[in-house]
């Protein structure tokens, strides 16, 4: 089983450091999408099947806040989790996503283990009973092999 | 419009987190500014502002050395110096800034009543450290020359 994965930030170069991060991660990758809004994020909804959407908040056009709002307002899209990679890191931000439904609030800077220990619980949450059907993800560690 | 000094230690926390962090480089707050003759001033800098607005409002505009800009890039990309385009310094610089403005925000404003803008970047041609009305300018030090800072 692999995943599609759609990552929404303005900045090209920190969408090109998330898909690094997500690849080094071990999590088995089919599709990798890319948009730099909250808009054009949604166009690729509608076309695209996408497992989980990795996106930062503050963007031109259509911000992450409204691009959930709308994401949980579609009835085929509204069970895609949707990961905050953002710098806008005040408690009452992380509360208000988190009562819009975002599935996990990932700070920037970040580490790239953050951005896999938060994926692989995302995707494991969303995807139990699925992923329970298919053969088990494997992911290096420093220890050696985990199955999730 | 001169910041406390607590803002100042925020926001030296804030740039040290974001480069530590994402770029693997070193930088510090000077707590003054270095006399002139000691400015070292590069030809050319990545120019990166970025503004927030509510309960507390200013802009900041960084300066960043193109050879530090250029450094940064590289660990933040993964990629070799001598393959790194302009375009590619401003969106990281672009990015840079908006982390760390954004990290000081949210240690300046854990009410999250203030919103952050959208940061804009561009390569320039010099710097010139004298601040003009409603200016304040700092310095952070890096291994490849200052950053510089100017808030309004």
């Amino acid at each position: 089983m692999a995943f599609t994965i759609l990552v929404v930030d303005d900045s090209e170069t920190m969408r090109a450091v998330i898909k690094k991060t997500v690849l080094m991660s071990g999590v088995p990758i089919g599709e990798f999408c890319e948009a730099c809004n909250g808009k054009v994020a949604l166009e690729i909804l509608e076309e695209t099947w996408v497992d989980v959407v990795l996106s930062d908040i503050n963007m031109p056009e259509m911000g992450g806040i409204e691009f959930l709002q709308e994401v949980k307002q579609n009835e085929v899209l509204k069970n895609i989790p949707v990961i905050f990679i953002s710098t806008e890191s005040s408690q009452s931000r992380m509360n208000e996503v988190a009562s819009l439904g975002a599935a996990a609030y990932v700070k920037k800077p970040f580490m790239p283990g953050q951005i896999r220990e938060v994926l692989l619980e995302v995707l494991n949450k969303a995807y139990a009973k699925r992923m329970a059907e298919e053969v088990a993800i494997t992911v290096p560690t420093e220890e050696g092999e985990t199955a999730f | 419009m001169t910041m406390h000094e607590n803002e100042k230690a925020q926001l030296n926390a804030a740039a040290v987190e974001v480069f530590g962090t994402m770029y693997y480089t070193p930088i510090e707050l000077l707590p003054e500014l270095p006399a002139s003759d000691s400015w070292h001033l590069d030809p050319q800098y990545v120019k990166a502002e970025i503004g927030y607005r509510g309960p507390l409002s200013a802009v900041l505009c960084f300066y960043f050395p193109r050879r530090l800009a250029i450094s940064i890039a590289g660990a933040f990309l993964g990629m070799a110096e001598e393959e790194i385009v302009d375009s590619q310094l401003i969106d990281t610089m672009r990015e840079a800034a908006n982390m760390i403005v954004g990290n000081f925000l949210g240690r300046i404003d854990q009410a999250g009543n203030c919103t952050l803008g959208i940061p804009a970047a561009e390569v320039v041609a010099g710097f010139s450290p004298e601040a003009g009305p409603g200016e304040e300018i700092m310095a952070f030090t890096s291994d490849f020359g200052l950053l510089w800072l100017v808030h309004r």
